[in-house]
């Protein structure tokens, strides 16, 4: 296995739950972001297999984070994680080059789901 | 399999159906041909058979099907509605009635088998088939139409010209044009994002012709659960497929090839969808949900009327279109009275800031501002809250035609109940605590008011007495009225019970107007009955009925005319801030401390209060926990020493409080009202309540104390 | 200009209440106990279903005497800014007509009396309502 992803939103909460949600699925975590700026750094410096990005986020948000990343690297795999009622900024996101997005409140199965289906 | 899980629900949602049956039965008592009643009763009929045989309860399961027999053959015109029918129809009503009660009790459905409601219902359904059979009525012509146009979907896509020729175009550039119908999963949240990812995939292995609804409309999320497309490709069908399959909450894809020659045309004015049904039922169409006529896809002129068409293609999907609009969820009442809570705590808090603020004799215009807005805010987060625990008075009043049309039976005078404005929306602790006194009073007027049939013949006035139940909003507040046209109240006999009763003195009676007289009945210790009746007396007086009124923070008064009737008016706040509370003796006097940052109660012997540095403590669990007697706080009156000490250990933060209290009575949840501009208490009074018995309560927070 | 005044008795003397300030006269029925305010609250009513704060008017004049009596009724002012205060008063007399240039100034410097009005029968002490009513120089509570 040994599939890395980074996880990036503003709340520690968020990332803690998610994190488990992973391992417990056997992927490792390669990185935490908690703001789009730190996201666009340890992207550079870690190379994750995958980034699950929350769009609203202090500093600089996940779309425009997303852009930058898909700017450094055009094959980055990005998965959205977005509340609901922001549809417009989902589908932006999706022209920004994100895979697929998963809406919180999250259920443990949708978020394998839809790692899975970016990296297996 | 285990269902006790779904214990509650099921009980939810049986109360549901059975209040639904109620109100059915009766409107079908007047209207015994009303098809849409009729089915509304099988269908409840139905549900509850089905759930009862889920959960296990095979005695209701086998009186809700015997009902849902004799419906069906009301449904299919097989048999007349008789008030034979209705008769039986509410005695089967009551049993499933009482196995619900007996499931809340104990879970199970009890040993009562009604066999006799089963024979009867059986008894009348033979006897009732017997009669003429109608004709299959539109109905079942509608039915079957509208079941065999719920295929629909990327085969009824209307293909104008330019589409058609659009196809051929790829035919001879070796593409292949696909229709998809595509079926998003039914909890999928964004699904005009998700619809998004599918078209985008689509777009990496061909070209969008044609989108149902269309792009924008997809996006907008406007569309049940799926939505059809045409894609012209060189790829093979299962490639495609295969791309919208990757995508996430995708339910279902369904795939074919579409040609150009395999649409026919025929030119009409508006084409329509189900070219199934067509063949079927060609009445039934023109009857139906209003998509009439019936041809296949025809083509349309222009690409719009297409659009328009697909819109209606859609509706005619289901039966009849069903609306898109509201979208509701449940929502468990614990987590409504938390979030409540908190709300009213917020409230709380920004009163005490804006005190706190108010007095700064130096206030900095900047703050003031900031704490104007913070007050619009939670202002509004408060209203939003409190409507969301609005309920309509419906789930209140929907049991009273029923209880009227008994009491009719039962006092032998003729009356009914007629009620507007059951959508009407309180609160719901108001709603839960206003069923008693209104029931009360629509009792009252059912045995007092209304007089008996021969006294109204003779007064000229018709057979039947009317009861008349009306709520309504108006401004801050909600009202509801009760009217009788019955013989209204007499003011001079209520004038002499309360003399002869000692409520007032003959110069108060000399000189107090109608209206005032009227007032009287209203005062404790006040009944006119001679003796008292089952049906409305039980000693229980309409001072009664005022204290809980008032106490829900409302009023309420009676207008009458003698001969005519009389109206009883009342008036509740639509919002109002509540708090869960408990009730406490201190000194003698009740208090109410907010249950919410109560952690534990506990009996502490005397002997165990130590003193460090002249303030008192006591050991807890670990713990060392300041003491605070409250009866010397709040200076009451000295009462008598006790070896046990009643504690009420709260916390503020991470820090925790010992309160000593004499007396414990009981949580409940209360309407906080604000003590007025005049005292100030500090801190530690944080507001009056208005107790069931109308007396003024205060609200202590003990926990500032810490 | 004829003003009406709403008469009352406390603690032996009369004195009148502006009509534009009373709403109601109440009977004072079980009056809820504040702690931690000042003595001249007498504490909190139900009026019809509002919490309204009571206030003795003997106290607040610091006169002698005990506020239970059998005549004793509340006299429910309402102020411009829709807020109400209760005044426990001995009795309610009635009310007198008084033209306004008849009411006298007092020579001696009293914190709550405007004037002294003349009846047919007698003289009463016009309440300044608004100095009564005005709590914003009461000492901050105790915290508890």
């Amino acid at each position: 296995m040994g599939k890395n992803i980074m996880i990036c939103d503003d709340a520690v909460f968020m990332r803690m739950m998610i994190k488990n949600i992973l391992t417990k699925n056997g992927y490792t975590i390669a990185a935490e972001a908690e703001n789009g700026l730190k996201a666009v750094e340890k992207y550079k410096e870690v190379s994750p297999d995958l980034v699950l990005m929350d769009i609203t986020m202090p500093e600089m948000d996940g779309i425009e984070a997303l852009k930058r990343i898909k700017a450094i690297d055009d094959n980055a795999k990005v998965i959205m994680c977005s509340a609901m009622g922001q549809q417009a900024m989902v589908i932006e996101s999706i022209q920004s080059g994100a895979m697929d997005f998963i809406v919180k409140p999250f259920q443990a199965d949708r978020v394998i789901e839809a790692v899975k289906k970016a990296i297996g | 399999m285990d269902v006790s899980q779904y214990l509650d629900l099921f009980i939810d949602e049986t109360r549901e159906h059975i209040q639904s049956l109620n109100d059915n039965i009766l409107l079908l008592e007047q209207e015994p041909e009303n098809m849409d009643t009729i089915n509304e009763i099988f269908r409840a009929a139905h549900s509850l058979k089905g759930m009862s045989g889920t959960m296990g309860y095979v005695r209701m399961q086998k009186l809700t099907h015997d009902l849902e027999n004799v419906f069906s053959e009301v449904r299919s015109g097989n048999m007349k509605v008789s008030s034979k029918l209705i008769d039986i129809m509410f005695r089967a009503l009551d049993a499933i009635e009482a196995y619900l009660q007996t499931i809340v009790d104990t879970s199970t459905e009890g040993t009562e088998d009604n066999q006799d409601i089963i024979d009867d219902l059986n008894k009348v359904l033979k006897e009732g088939t017997a009669q003429d059979k109608e004709e299959e009525t539109q109905e079942q012509a509608t039915l079957t139409a509208a079941a065999s146009s719920g295929t629909g979907g990327y085969e009824d896509i209307p293909i104008d010209e330019f589409l058609r020729g659009a196809i051929e175009d790829a035919k001879e550039d070796n593409m292949t044009v696909f229709g998809l119908t595509v079926t998003l999963d039914d909890n999928c949240m964004l699904k005009g994002a998700r619809a998004f990812l599918v078209l985008r995939a689509l777009e990496g292995v061909g070209e969008l012709m044609k989108a149902v609804p269309d792009v924008d409309s997809i996006e907008n999320e406007e569309f049940e659960n799926s939505f059809s497309l045409l894609v012209v490709t060189d790829q093979p069908m299962e490639a495609v497929k295969g791309v919208v399959e990757n995508v996430s909450e995708i339910k279902n894809v369904r795939i074919g090839q579409v040609t150009a020659d395999a649409v026919k045309q025929a030119k009409k004015e508006e084409p329509k969808p189900a070219p199934a049904a067509v063949k079927e039922a060609p009445q039934a169409q023109e009857t139906g949900s209003g998509n009439n006529a019936a041809d296949n896809n025809a083509s349309a002129k222009e690409t719009e009327t297409a659009k328009d068409a697909s819109k209606d293609n859609k509706a005619g999907h289901k039966e009849g279109g069903k609306s898109q609009g509201t979208r509701s969820i449940r929502v468990d009442i614990e987590k409504l009275d938390n979030l409540m809570n908190m709300v009213s705590e917020l409230v709380i808090a920004k009163n005490g800031l804006s005190t706190v603020v108010g007095r700064l004799k130096t206030g900095s215009r900047q703050i003031n501002e900031r704490i104007e807005y913070l007050e619009n805010i939670t202002t509004n987060l408060h209203e939003a809250v409190m409507k969301v625990r609005m309920v309509p008075i419906d789930s209140v009043v929907s049991r009273f035609p029923r209880m009227i049309r008994d009491l009719s039976r039962k006092l032998d005078k003729k009356m009914e109940l007629v009620m507007t404005g059951e959508d009407t929306e309180l609160d719901r602790t108001v709603i839960d605590e206003l069923g008693d006194p209104l029931m009360h009073i629509l009792r009252n007027s059912a045995d007092h008011g209304i007089e008996s049939a021969q006294v109204r013949a003779e007064l000229g006035k018709p057979e039947v007495g009317t009861i008349s139940l009306n709520a309504y909003q108006a401004g801050n507040n909600v009202i509801i009225e009760v009217s009788d046209d019955g013989g209204g109240v007499n003011v001079e006999k209520v004038k002499s019970k309360a003399l002869s009763k000692g409520l007032i003195t003959q110069e108060h009676a000399d000189t107090m107007s109608d209206d005032e007289a009227v007032g009287l009945l209203f005062m404790p210790g006040f009944s006119t009955a001679d003796k008292i009746s089952d049906v409305s007396g039980r000693g229980v007086g309409l001072d009664v009925v005022k204290s809980k009124i008032e106490s829900l923070g409302g009023t309420v008064e009676c207008k009458s005319a003698l001969h005519k009737g009389s109206t009883f008016i009342i008036t509740l706040p639509l919002t109002l801030a509540i708090m869960q509370s408990l009730l406490v003796d201190i000194g003698g006097e009740k208090y109410a401390m907010p249950l919410s940052n109560i952690q534990t109660i506990e009996e502490i012997p005397v002997d165990m209060v130590k003193s460090i540095n002249s303030s008192e403590v006591i050991e807890l669990r670990g713990r060392v926990i300041p003491l605070f007697r409250l009866a010397e706080i709040l200076e009451c009156e000295k009462g008598e020493e006790s070896e046990v000490l009643t504690v009420i250990v709260a916390n503020k933060g991470e820090k925790l409080g010992a309160f000593v209290v004499d007396g414990l009575y009981e949580q409940q949840e209360i309407v906080i009202k604000s003590l007025g501009k005049y005292v100030d208490a500090g801190k530690l009074i944080i507001g009056a309540t208005i107790l069931g018995d109308g007396e003024v309560s205060l609200i202590l927070d003990a926990t500032v104390l810490i | 200009m004829k003003e009406k005044y709403i008469i009352v008795r406390t603690a032996g003397e009369l004195y009148g209440i502006h009509i534009s300030c009373v709403e109601n006269i109440v009977k004072p029925q079980n009056i809820t106990r504040m702690p931690l305010v000042p003595d001249y609250f007498k504490g909190l009513v139900n009026l019809r279903g509002e919490v309204l704060a009571v206030m003795s008017l003997r106290s607040r004049l610091a006169l002698q005497g005990e506020d239970d009596c059998s005549k004793a009724r509340i006299a429910v002012l309402k102020f411009e800014d829709q807020s109400r205060l209760g005044l426990l008063v001995d009795e309610v007399i009635g009310v007198s007509e008084v033209e306004g240039d008849e009411i006298e100034d007092i020579s001696k410097d009293s914190e709550f009396i405007k004037g002294i009005g003349k009846t047919g029968t007698g003289i009463f002490a016009v309440l300044d309502i608004d100095r009564i009513t005005d709590v914003s120089t009461q000492d901050a509570v105790s915290e508890g």
